[in-house]
């Protein structure tokens, strides 16, 4: 299956669902891209992007139930569904494809 | 140190997020802010939570406009529905990219835009509260007011008559009512056969609240007939009415409450029901409260405050010597019974009246109107609803102007368009684009237009004259704005999409290749814009003259000499009150005694006062003038004033023979007189008055001097005849004190109050003002009207203007290569900006006598509210016609001085 190809910013996002596994919401989404990437993430930005991901079917999402050290609000916990998976491996390859064959002095230049 | 999120903060973040993601996105906003307190401390988690919200909130905004769009639900993809709605919001930041690209003109169409909805918005809304709403009651067009019409008599029957004065606005309203007298409401309701319910009531009562260890107030009370609340079918929200039981002495002691007074006054107990509360000559028992809704007069500026029964006073139900004509009546009609039925039967009782008292009742007219018309008054209306008028001509010229914006953008953009559609776009797509355009520049303009129209009425209402009814129903009208907004809209669509319709039919590849700069717009377009452009000009004109006529009229009026001197005067009312069917005692003594106590008050050079109505008042007492041996012709009535002896010094009325009153005049001394001038040529013509005896009141008069003419009712109806007879000689029973002061009048206010205590002590203090602030109000509604139609004035020409700017600038950037090439040929600078200019002249000069002609016809329209000009005054006309066209020529020099400035090689190395 041809998927639509992904930002760089979505595939950060889709690979820390997969990361973060069965812990993946809000908070630690924003956390391990933001370790990742170094770079601040609005939280608006952050649900924006999710939100496209799940309508696009790559990822799933369900809402916890309320919990008391978080003002009595829920979490809404994001897993990756096959469709995700497909697109984010297609994503890899193509990039992977571009990649190939390149001298590596352009591969150390990047800083 | 708190562990809270910086409330602001959080309160934006939760209001931009839709309701379906607030706990999710608060939930870990808050957790992540705990966390982050703990580890680098409270004031760093702070910092780091309001940059989150700061740079959320956009993202937030922009998501809940597609989950709007949408109607996303979590965990329901949708891909068809996300190709739409990201398309549209591909659209709508093209959009936004592409009028930022030429802000010039967005801002000009967008202040155009705002400028013409806001005010429309904020004059409709005034206009609809005031004049075309229907009255807030069951069925209100069965509603109607009752009265008697004026007609010239040459004195009135029975010899005195205390009729209150047809005020400044009667005389400009034909179908104006008057009074009543009980002796003919009385009639009314025992030979009327059309109204379901009539009623009268009487505002001229007393009501002073004697709440004990508080200073006496005066509450606004309505003596109510019981059937005035089945007239207007409102019941008290608490307890009852009264009913025609109370309208007997002695059972009349009954009150009910407006739901105002009640909440204000008496702390909103519904206990109070029953109770008896203390009032001046009393003790009321309160029947019930009105609900908060029923106000009557309607949503005026001061309502109702109490309601307590109606009683005809014994000597009223017959008709004796002396009448007063006071009563207020309103009725319903009976299902089925028009106004012209109703009027057909009341001329009836009226010459049935007439038979049955010739004497008494000669001439007697009835009048049935409509009660929203009668409240409202044809002069207010008509006076608003030229405001509509001219605010409508400004919304016409603020449409014109956007599409002319739209049409001269579109022309700049062919090619643009031309190469998308050769790159695969449809013509839908094109036309889809342009359309989100104007839609976002329309819905901009319209909120932005939201803000200015809640300002202005804002402002309007605190600018209407105090007797404009429903002030207090003033506010912003959603549905003009909607309409305001939709004709923009409607403009904006059709002139943003008949370009790109155009574009598609005369085909691609012309546009293409045509590329160079010389490819102008259609010639069928340009004479639509020129057409726009004089249609722009020309309503310009009608709004520029008629705020000329307006602001001569108001010079002519503010030229008037009142024929006193209002700089340093205090007035102040003193009104004991009376039974109405006692005959108000006689206070003039006390009176002198109080002016003679003021005289002595530092800082007051002359204190006075006058009784029967001081200048641009309405009270006023009309009798009739005999001088022995003359027989008068015309109108032998004239306007008697009771005055005191400095009156006349106090306002600085001219002595123009004779003298003014003085110590001669006492009580018992030799009867003297003074007369204006107006009586001096129409019973003197041609000899000097003083010394001559005249008879009025019974008792015989020296007139001792003649006086200047001085503006009684007001400044813009002509001073009529006038005498003024001592207050030591006559009687009064309630006056003003008129005090001529050296400083700031209100400084000796405490002293005044305290002499009028002193001699009067359970006659409160009313009305206090300066006779400055008097003359103020008196011009306000002329002072409004220059004021809003100047504005709009300036509104149309200023937009009007930019009109005329827009297009030549825009034919000279279209014209750069030719203006090059002729340049390059020999051409001066001279010549190329009379080339533009004259392309200007020819669009302004049409508009103008276009406009000419219009203003000529519009303007008799507004003949009734100018004042010393005619409509077609030429200096108006001129005035208006030099402002546009310098107007013009200031929107043409920009463009001319561009083109002027072409520089021939890089016009045509541009190639």
């Amino acid at each position: 299956m041809r998927t639509d190809s992904l930002g760089e910013f979505e595939q950060c996002l889709l690979l820390a669902v997969v990361h973060l596994g069965a812990d993946a919401y809000g908070v630690t989404i924003r956390q391990a891209v933001e370790l990742r990437t170094e770079r601040e993430i609005a939280i608006g930005a952050l649900y924006t992007s999710l939100d496209r991901l799940e309508r696009k079917g790559y990822l799933r999402s369900k809402m916890s139930d309320p919990t008391p050290q978080r003002g009595g609000r829920s979490k809404r916990f994001f897993t990756l569904t096959a469709a995700g998976a497909t697109a984010l491996r297609q994503s890899r390859e193509r990039l992977t494809r571009m990649w190939e064959g390149l001298s590596p002095d352009l591969r150390r230049s990047r800083s | 140190m708190t562990l809270r999120p910086p409330r602001l903060a959080q309160f934006l973040m939760a209001r931009s997020l839709s309701k379906s993601d607030r706990d999710a996105i608060l939930g870990d906003l808050s957790e992540e802010f705990t966390t982050r307190a703990f580890s680098s401390g409270a004031r760093e988690a702070r910092r780091w939570y309001v940059r989150q919200v700061r740079r959320s909130i956009g993202p937030n905004v922009r998501r809940r406009v597609t989950d709007l769009l949408f109607r996303r639900a979590i965990g329901a993809p949708n891909r068809r529905g996300l190709s739409s709605v990201e398309a549209l919001m591909t659209d709508l930041r093209d959009a936004v990219r592409s009028l930022r690209a030429t802000p010039g003109l967005t801002i000009v169409a967008l202040v155009v835009l705002t400028l013409g909805i806001g005010a429309t918005t904020a004059i409709f809304s005034v206009v609809d509260a005031v004049v075309l709403r229907p009255l807030p009651f069951d069925e209100p067009d069965r509603l109607v007011a009752v009265g008697e019409r004026t007609t010239p008599r040459k004195s009135p029957p029975g010899g005195k008559a205390a009729a209150p004065l047809p005020g400044p606005d009667m005389s400009r309203d034909p179908e104006a009512l008057v009074r009543v007298q009980p002796q003919n409401y009385l009639d009314w309701v025992a030979q009327q056969q059309v109204f379901e319910s009539i009623a009268a009531f009487a505002d001229n009562g007393a009501f002073t609240l004697r709440v004990p260890d508080a200073p006496p107030e005066d509450l606004v009370v309505q003596q109510v007939t019981a059937s005035f609340f089945d007239v207007l079918r409102v019941r008290p929200l608490l307890g009852r009415s009264f009913t025609a039981e109370n309208e007997v002495d002695g059972r009349d002691r009954v009150a009910i409450l407006s739901d105002a007074v009640w909440r204000s006054h008496f702390g909103g107990n519904r206990d109070i029901i029953g109770r008896t509360i203390p009032v001046n000559d009393g003790n009321y028992e309160v029947l019930g409260v009105m609900p908060p809704d029923v106000t009557y007069p309607v949503a005026a500026v001061r309502s109702t405050d109490v309601f307590v029964p109606y009683v005809v006073p014994a000597n009223q139900r017959v008709r004796g010597r002396g009448f007063s004509s006071y009563l207020q009546v309103i009725a319903r009609l009976t299902p089925g019974v028009s106004i012209a039925q109703a009027q057909a039967q009341m001329d009836q009782v009226a010459s049935a009246i007439e038979q049955a008292n010739p004497v008494w009742a000669k001439n007697l007219k009835i009048g049935v109107r409509p009660l929203r018309d009668h409240l409202v008054g044809a002069s207010t209306r008509s006076w608003m609803l030229m405001l509509l008028g001219a605010v409508g001509i400004v919304l016409l010229i603020a449409c014109a102007n956007v599409a002319n914006l739209l049409l001269a953008r579109s022309s700049g953009r062919e090619r643009e368009m031309a190469v998308r559609a050769a790159l695969g776009a449809g013509r839908s797509r094109l036309v889809r684009q342009l359309m989100v355009e104007s839609l976002v520049l329309s819905i901009t303009g319209t909120l932005l237009s939201v803000v200015l129209a809640w300002w202005a009425i804002h402002v309007l209402r605190g600018a209407m004259p105090e007797d404009v009814a429903r002030v207090g129903a003033i506010g912003l009208n959603l549905r003009v704005l909607v309409a305001a907004a939709g004709l923009a809209l409607g403009t904006g669509f059709l002139f943003g999409v008949i370009p790109a319709l155009q574009l598609s039919k005369t085909g691609l590849t012309n546009s293409l290749k045509d590329s160079t700069r010389a490819a102008s717009a259609g010639r069928g377009r340009q004479r639509l814009r020129g057409v726009l452009v004089v249609a722009e000009v020309a309503l310009a004109v009608v709004l520029v003259v008629g705020a000329a006529l307006f602001i001569g009229s108001f010079i002519a009026l503010m030229r008037v000499d009142p024929g006193f001197n209002p700089d340093h005067v205090l007035t102040v009312d003193v009104w004991p009150r009376a039974q109405p069917d006692q005959r108000p005692p006689d206070r003039a003594q006390s009176f002198n005694d109080i002016v003679d106590r003021i005289g002595h008050v530092p800082g007051v050079v002359h204190s006075s006062m006058i009784a029967n109505g001081m200048p641009l008042g309405v009270r006023m007492r009309i009798d009739r003038l005999v001088v022995p041996g003359r027989t008068i012709d015309g109108d032998d009535s004239v306007s008697v004033k009771v005055v005191t002896n400095d009156y006349h010094r106090a306002l600085q009325i001219p002595v123009r023979s004779g003298r003014y009153f003085g110590p001669s005049e006492y009580r018992g001394g030799a009867n003297a007189m003074i007369i204006n001038e107006s009586t001096a040529r129409t019973f003197f013509a041609g000899e000097d008055a003083v010394g001559h005896v005249a008879r009025i009141d019974k008792k015989d008069w020296t007139i001792v001097g003649v006086i200047g003419d001085v503006h009684h009712s007001s400044l813009e109806t002509a001073p009529r005849t006038e005498v003024y007879l001592p207050m030591s000689q006559s009687e009064a029973n309630s006056g003003q004190l008129v005090i001529q002061t050296r400083d700031d009048p209100y400084t000796v206010l405490p002293l005044v109050k305290a002499a009028v205590f002193a001699v009067l002590p359970d006659v409160p203090v009313r009305d206090v003002k300066t006779m400055e602030e008097l003359v103020a109000r008196r011009t306000a509604q002329r002072r409004l009207s220059m004021l809003m139609l100047s504005l709009l004035g300036l509104l149309g020409l200023v937009i009007s203007a930019a009109g005329i700017y827009g297009v030549l600038a825009y034919v000279v950037s279209q014209r750069t290569r030719e203006i090059g090439v002729r340049m390059a040929l020999g051409a001066t600078r001279s010549r190329v900006v009379a080339m533009v200019l004259l392309n200007a002249c020819v669009l302004v000069a049409v508009g103008l006598a276009i406009g000419g002609v219009g203003a000529r016809y519009l303007g008799a329209t507004a003949r009734t509210f100018l004042f010393g000009l005619q409509p077609s005054d030429p200096r108006a006309f001129a005035a208006a016609l030099l402002t546009l066209s310098i107007a013009a020529l200031i929107a043409s020099v920009i463009p001319a001085h561009r083109a002027a400035t072409v520089d021939p090689i890089v016009a045509l190395r541009a190639e």
